[in-house]
């Protein structure tokens, strides 16, 4: 069974090896593949303000299982150590929040907020983003997989803008099951 | 006047370390980021997207 999960909230999540159920760090940045609308991985940084705030990153095919209060790995070794470079290589990455979502037809729907994945066991899948309009409203919108994502904007089909979910990832789980049935629908 | 002078060498240390914590603070904020390929030098001096297409050498 799926459930929906804001990529915000991963963020601080702690990381726990499953061998030694030490924790070896927690969350910094949720990286994401927008070409196949996958989490590829995610940056690890330590506990605590004066911790190093790079360790690491965690590849998506090391970890065992996304869980509610915990990011689940098989041992240490999964982790792939900071080495020189990686800080800038990171950085040099385009960050998802607060880019401007711009239907196909030029409406702009606001810029994004969060982004919404959809996590079964260790795998999590980009569904959605979490939009925050210029009248202070936010929105859920689901996105198909391998929308294009620029440095400037994100562009979604103009359909999205008909298929918003206003009361959160409740709201949303029935918006995307919609989606859905229309996008296999429309491929049949 | 000493006590003005204590009290502007507690502000800045009070301020200093504000600055400090929001910097530590700031050094470990997290994100969301969009990892994409890196941009490859094109045989005409343009650059390609993916690294799927254009003439390379």
């Amino acid at each position: 069974m799926s459930r929906l999960l804001r990529a915000g909230e991963l963020i601080g999540m702690p990381i726990v090896s499953l061998d030694s159920a030490a924790t070896l760090g927690e969350v910094k940045d949720v990286l994401v593949d927008p070409a196949r609308s996958r989490v590829i991985g995610v940056t690890v940084r330590g506990h605590g303000l004066l911790s190093s705030p790079l360790i690491g990153i965690l590849p998506a095919e090391s970890v065992h299982a996304i869980g509610r209060d915990a990011l689940m790995i098989a041992s240490e070794t999964a982790l792939v150590r900071e080495r020189e470079g990686m800080d800038g290589a990171l950085a040099d990455q385009q960050e998802v929040v607060g880019k401007e979502v711009v239907t196909r037809s030029g409406t702009s729907l606001g810029t994004v907020g969060d982004v919404v994945l959809e996590v079964e066991g260790p795998t999590a899948v980009v569904v959605g983003y979490q939009i925050g309009r210029s009248d202070g409203h936010t929105l859920i919108v689901p996105v198909p997989e391998g929308v294009p994502l620029s440095g400037d904007a994100l562009v979604v089909p103009d359909e999205v803008e008909q298929q918003t979910a206003a009361n959160g990832l409740a709201g949303f789980r029935e918006v995307l099951d919609r989606a859905r049935m229309t996008h296999s629908g429309a491929g049949a | 006047m000493e006590l003005l002078l204590i009290l502007g060498l507690l502000a800045i240390v009070v301020l200093a370390a504000v600055g400090l914590f929001l910097f530590l603070q700031q050094r470990r904020s997290g994100t969301i980021r969009a990892v994409v390929p890196p941009r490859r030098q094109r045989a005409d001096g343009g650059t390609t997207g993916d690294g799927s297409s254009g003439t390379e050498q």
